[in-house]
């Protein structure tokens, strides 16, 4: 390479030129993998799409009645004032997003840092280490946070217009949503690193796909069991009053919702110390974790496992195997040779399977 | 400096990487100079791709210092990346992509301008014979196109130092030569090439000098002629290989199967 075109790679070094490059080739990935897909995998996409814009039209809808709900007199006589529930809206849509992206981007980024392999690609070239986790952790959230800003934006947005909160509103609603969204997904690849060192990412990669399978089934399935109108007025009351329980003002995500109450409502003073506090923190926890996964990818030891297992005693062994020899006999005189190899093989697969869950 | 005149491009010195208690390379010095092929040997965990991983700046090194092209692999990473290309043992690459749009991506990241980018993934297709499949997507590839298109993104900026961890695993004697000679062209041309393998017929015939590591640790280092003079009268270097690095017992045990 030439001192000039060293030069440029230098001077071109600043970190998001390099996390732009690096996101726009997942783009490049999307499209080419659109364009090159047969017929029936283009229309899927499509329509996929546009069910997504289906999704947003039915959030959009699904607030307003929600809405009309939490204002309407009968519920009012139902579970007495409703400004606290109304005011615990945006704590429990900030919550849910911080809860839901830390979940779901702990999959992504187990793909993104362990099992896609490019990791040893992106790092050989000239590219800043921390570019490359950023656009890791970006890669891993955004498309959650699409999802999140799908379902959240419309209740938020609804509740501002009816609310007729301050204009200042709407634009930190989603500035708070991208900070938790961040520090959620900078959590979740400690939370990966941590993991991957005590059980395979392959392993993990295939235990989570299956909780994910079950716990989805769960969900689906007891939905169906579940009679709304049989609820009492005191289970909806006690529901309620969990619901406004998220608005503590000891948790973090309670002052991540409340101040963008606060601001919305004109109580400027405590608005924006609490934003600042939010900020602060999810800042610092973005930050930290971006540092020590940095860290512990670059010194190794986010790729070296330890072994959990002790190791059992020679005696034990010693005298487990005197204590099975007569069975074995016995075994291998009924059970051909090949089969009891198949069998004591599959055992010990399932054995392994069960103890790596 | 080396005889030749040519400067080291790989410098290691005093390179050590522990983890925990396990000391994967333990004190390696060696260098790598300008239009030589270096050969790195050593049984399965000795401590190769710890070391190459240090070299490109991968892992860091619990002590000592890596150079490369002159520029320090820690204090200069960018410069050091700049200059090197790295090929590893396993092709993983973007499966969805063409070769293009691999090579176009590789040439963004190593800032180069668009026409050279463009002259170049031409060039480099023609070289390994992929012109072809350049617009097909990899993983339509075959190990060994998928190999050459590795090697081909690691020459998109025509690097001075060119570092690859078993280069000619699962590919065809065809473009296992084809490599071979691609290599000696890059040294011919000043770069350095540092090159593991576990193919020591390779190694013997295309390397200007080998270093064998065992158990983390550098134990020879020369040309053929200075290992032959490190061994007991073997001539070889499978045999200078396995009398240093204590494999020759298996030939009893392989006494003992017959």
């Amino acid at each position: 390479m030439t001192d000039a075109a060293l030069g440029n790679a230098q001077a071109a070094g600043n970190l998001w030129h390099y996390v732009g490059k690096l996101l726009r080739l997942r783009w490049v990935i999307f499209y080419s993998g659109f364009r090159r897909a047969k017929l029936r995998g283009k229309i899927s996409t499509i329509v996929l799409g546009l069910l997504v814009l289906g999704g947003l039209a039915f959030a959009f809808t699904l607030s307003l009645l929600l809405l009309r709900l939490l204002r309407s007199p009968g519920l009012e006589q139902f579970i007495g004032d409703t400004r606290l529930l109304i005011a615990g809206v945006p704590v429990l849509v900030v919550s849910a997003a911080f809860v839901g992206i830390l979940m779901t981007s702990f999959g992504v980024l187990l793909q993104a840092l362990y099992l896609a392999g490019d990791m040893d690609f992106l790092l050989s070239a000239p590219v800043p280490l921390r570019a490359i986790f950023i656009a890791k952790l970006l890669q891993a959230i955004l498309p959650n946070f699409g999802l999140i800003l799908l379902f959240g934006l419309p209740v938020l947005y609804g509740l501002g217009a009816s609310e007729g909160y301050n204009v200042l509103y709407y634009p930190l609603v989603l500035l708070v949503l991208a900070v938790l969204a961040l520090a959620a997904a900078g959590l979740a690849s400690l939370l990966v690193m941590a993991v991957v060192r005590v059980l395979p990412a392959r392993r993990v990669a295939e235990v989570l796909g299956f909780f994910v399978a079950i716990l989805s089934f769960i969900c689906s399935q007891s939905g169906q069991f579940v009679r709304y109108s049989d609820l009492s007025h005191d289970q909806a009351t006690r529901a309620f009053t969990l619901l406004t329980r998220l608005n503590s003002p000891w948790s973090p995500l309670a002052w991540a919702g409340r101040s963008l109450v606060d601001i919305g409502e004109g109580f400027w003073l405590s608005g924006l110390g609490l934003l600042l506090l939010t900020l602060v923190l999810t800042g610092g926890v973005f930050a930290l974790s971006l540092a020590t996964a940095e860290r512990l990818y670059y010194s190794g030891w986010a790729r070296v496992q330890i072994s959990t297992r002790k190791k059992k005693a020679i005696y034990t062994r010693r005298s487990a195997t005197a204590q099975n020899r007569e069975l074995t006999v016995a075994v291998s005189r009924a059970v051909p040779s090949a089969l009891r190899a198949i069998v004591i093989k599959d055992f010990l697969m399932l054995r392994r399977d069960i103890r790596n869950m | 400096m080396k005889a030749t005149g040519n400067p080291p491009l790989i410098e290691t010195k005093n390179l050590i990487k522990h983890y925990g208690d396990k000391i994967a390379v333990n004190n390696v010095s060696f260098e790598v100079y300008g239009g030589e092929i270096f050969g790195f040997l050593g049984p399965n965990g000795a401590g190769k791709t710890t070391t190459i991983k240090m070299i490109i700046g991968l892992l860091q090194p619990t002590a000592g210092t890596v150079k490369v092209a002159g520029y320090d692999v820690q204090l200069q990473p960018l410069l050091a990346k700049a200059a090197s290309g790295y090929v590893p043992d396993t092709p993983n690459l973007y499966p969805k992509l063409s070769g293009r749009e691999l090579l176009r991506f590789v040439g963004d990241l190593y800032a180069l301008d668009h026409n050279r980018i463009e002259r170049r993934i031409d060039e480099l297709l023609n070289l390994f014979d992929l012109y072809q499949a350049g617009d097909d997507p990899i993983d339509s590839y075959s190990h060994g196109m998928q190999q050459k298109t590795v090697l081909a993104a690691a020459l998109m900026h025509d690097p001075r130092v060119l570092v690859l961890d078993e280069p000619t695993v699962g590919l065809d004697p065809r473009s296992a030569r084809m490599i071979k000679d691609i290599l000696r062209q890059m040294a011919d041309r000043g770069a350095a090439v540092f090159l593991s393998t576990h193919i020591l017929e390779i190694a013997e015939r295309m390397c200007d000098r080998i270093g064998i590591i065992n158990t983390g640790e550098l134990i020879a280092v020369g040309t053929m002629d200075e290992l032959r003079s490190l061994g007991k009268g073997e001539t070889s270097l499978e045999d200078i290989f396995l009398s240093l690095t204590g494999g020759a017992e298996y030939a009893e045990i392989a006494e003992v199967l017959r």
